[in-house]
């Protein structure tokens, strides 16, 4: 198993160095979650292979027909990295990477649609790795990875994508409202649902709008049965950028075990009091109609 | 080259019924599981048996969506179920899971695969990638311009399928849990609580940024398309979607018709003007409950395309009636009230072969042949004199 983590700010490098994941996910074009340009991406990949850290690059968004030579020659860029492997959310890619000979593993991450063991196994039997969606309840969870033992991705830790849209939600309503503002790749804009409490991050950027869980996943107890039945897990930084708390995690991670897995928990909490951390969804199994949930 | 499809959502066996007679190429539905809309009084094995029979019988195809994002427990009867779609005939399953495309495709290969929108497919390298997977044909993400939509047709190794008209998600379908958060409804196996459509505060830095008067909704306006057939034609797109499973059987028939005219009148005279394009909107409008634009088609979605403070609009003719019989001896209709209206008010019917007729309802009785100067009752009957001969499902409206 290897413990991931994104890199959501390039200044935090030599901090990663303390936490010693095994890898790095980053990214530059066709990415929502990484801004950094092309040097910059370079020099995370030297950096990387400099202290021998795997590395990984997303390319999260979804392509459009015209942007299609853009990506390629993005990925034959990527491709002289030699890169351990990419993460993709456009289906698109794996013809693509197909045509032209990327070599590195690819991996599915469509965030809320893997949710199931047989589309999982039918994407490993395509040589396509997959991130486990975190919609699961816990049963569903260990379920999915029993049934792809040692297969499997998994976002252990971080705030979760909620929607992710085209629009630009925020532009457009600032205009309706005659307003000009400049909301373009800020990270400290929230929503609330005027009859709930929940502050649902967003993010608008060139590829449109998305929105964010209300609390950080963390799933000491859970993660301390299947992290050896995991193929990589990741600890997402993002929103957490000037705290070191994805770096205790990840070191938490790896002493985690049944036995110590709610002593680390408080401390990381009692460490952290102001992050709102939560099991997320692992016990909220949502319901299919409107008549079962009432 | 083969004409496009016209393709048409069925909430129910009668609604089936109403797409095939006003001139659908082949309609969609659900059935009891594996569908989304799981509000929409789906299917039955037998329904969708006998809506085959029904639509086969006028050349219309049946597809069924088995779209619901598959957890392991929604699995259990998958296999009998296709292989029961496929005795039975069906055309082609809608669906998103990549194991039961190629399930189906090993249990049924003479039924086709259509991919469903939840996969986002935006470009032909995703089209090239689903082929292997076993897909037949791939429906579009509803993010494509016009002029994407033409190059990925161009490049696509399958037929695609665009969606054309109704409901809009404002997320990339099938990438949003809102509803899940919001609600503890699973969006992705048709409970969708329709969270984008309400109102949130937006704070930067804990200020409040947002109107306290006018808060934001993502609420999309619906999808219109009527400006940009000729063009899906031209670009050899294979099917033109209708969205709308939860619709009425007022709004299946007045969207499809109205489709259906403007296809064939595209094919017949190789161009349409603005002033029928105009003609065709209006009678859109008609059927309309909530505001409509072209959506991405135009390639910008901005603030013109949202809905801030409105859900519903409202609709400018108002459904009044539904023809189950007509007497020819007596030369009148037997029509089942659906909405109030009364003497002296301007109507106007319409069915599969009969174009928009208005009249003033001058002569109305109940079932005792007395004269009435108010239809107030829905699911009464009464007899109603037309200007014209109708036939059983025909339509009649309130011209306001």
């Amino acid at each position: 198993m290897e413990i991931l983590l994104t890199l959501s700010n390039i200044n935090n490098l030599e901090k990663v160095l303390n936490a010693k994941p095994n890898g790095l996910i980053f990214g530059s074009k066709f990415s929502t979650r990484f801004k950094y340009s092309i040097e910059e991406l370079d020099r995370i990949n030297d950096f990387c292979l400099h202290y021998n850290l795997k590395r990984y690059v997303s390319i999260d968004a979804f392509i459009n027909e015209s942007d299609k030579y853009e990506l390629v020659l993005y990925l034959n860029h990527l491709k002289e990295l030699h890169l351990d492997g990419i993460y993709f959310n456009d289906l698109g890619i794996i013809a693509l990477s197909r045509r032209h000979e990327i070599n590195c593993e690819l991996i599915y991450n469509s965030d809320t649609l893997m949710t199931n063991s047989l589309d999982a196994a039918f994407y490993l039997k395509q040589d396509i790795g997959v991130v486990v969606s975190n919609i699961l309840s816990v049963e569903e969870l260990f379920g999915i990875i029993r049934n792809n033992l040692n297969s499997l991705d998994l976002q252990v830790f971080g705030y979760l994508k909620m929607a992710n849209s085209k629009r630009e939600f925020l532009t457009n309503y600032f205009k309706h409202l005659g307003i000009s503002k400049d909301i373009k790749n800020k990270k400290d804009i929230y929503l609330v649902e005027e009859n709930r409490n929940y502050k649902l991050p967003i993010i608008e950027d060139e590829y449109g709008t998305r929105i964010y869980g209300d609390s950080c996943l963390l799933m000491y107890s859970e993660l301390a049965y299947i992290k050896d039945y995991l193929k990589r897990i990741i600890v997402d930084d993002l929103f957490l950028e000037n705290s070191d708390i994805a770096y205790d995690v990840i070191k938490d991670i790896k002493r985690l075990t049944v036995e110590n897995s709610e002593y680390l928990k408080e401390v990381l909490m009692n460490k952290y009091p102001d992050i709102d951390l939560s099991t997320a969804y692992l016990y909220q199994k949502s319901t299919k109609t409107k008549e079962e949930n009432e | 080259m083969n004409k496009i499809e016209l393709l048409a959502p069925a909430k129910d066996l009668i609604k089936a019924k109403f797409a095939v007679d006003y001139g659908a190429d082949a309609i969609y539905l659900g059935g009891q599981n594996f569908s989304l809309r799981s509000r929409a009084s789906n299917f039955t094995n037998e329904d969708i048996k006998e809506i085959v029979q029904y639509a086969h019988d006028r050349n219309v195809k049946v597809y069924v969506t088995v779209n619901i994002v598959f957890h392991d427990e929604d699995f259990v009867g998958i296999k009998e179920y296709l292989l029961y779609l496929g005795s039975v005939g069906v055309d082609a399953i809608i669906v998103s899971s990549p194991y039961v495309m190629n399930l189906s495709k090993k249990l049924c290969p003479n039924m086709e695969v259509h991919v469903s929108t939840q996969l986002s497919s935006l470009n032909s390298e995703a089209i090239e990638t689903l082929k292997a997977f076993g897909a037949d044909r791939v429906v579009l993400g509803r993010e494509a311009s016009m002029s994407e939509i033409a190059g990925i047709s161009g490049n696509a190794c399958l037929p695609i399928e665009v969606f054309i008209h109704g409901g809009m998600c404002s997320n990339y379908s099938g990438r949003c849990i809102m509803s899940n958060r919001m609600t503890n409804r699973d969006a992705n196996r048709g409970g969708c609580a329709h969270s984008c459509r309400w109102k949130y505060r937006v704070y930067e830095n804990d200020e409040l940024i947002s109107a306290e008067d006018n808060p934001l909704s993502m609420s999309s306006k619906d999808l219109r398309a009527s400006a940009y057939i000729e063009k899906m034609i031209a670009a050899n797109v294979s099917s033109l979607k209708i969205e709308g499973r939860m619709k009425s059987e007022y709004y299946i028939a007045q969207v499809v018709k109205t489709y259906r005219n403007m296809i064939d009148e595209i094919y017949e005279k190789g161009h349409l003007d603005d002033d029928r394009i105009a003609y065709y909107d209006q009678e859109l409008y008609k059927a309309e409950n909530r505001p409509s634009d072209s959506g991405f088609l135009s390639g910008i979605c901005d603030d013109s395309k949202s809905l801030y403070g409105i859900n519903g609009a409202g609709v400018s003719h108002e459904y009044v009636g539904l023809v189950k019989d007509y007497d020819d001896l007596k030369d009148i209709a037997i029509v089942e009230v659906k909405n109030m209206f009364d003497i002296g008010d301007k109507l106007e019917v319409f069915g599969p072969q009969l174009d928009n007729t208005q009249f003033i309802n001058n002569v109305m009785f109940n079932e005792e042949w007395k004269f009435i100067k108010e239809a107030h009752k829905p699911t009464e009957i009464i007899y109603l004199r037309l200007p014209v001969k109708v036939k059983k499902n025909y339509m009649i409206r309130k011209v306001k």
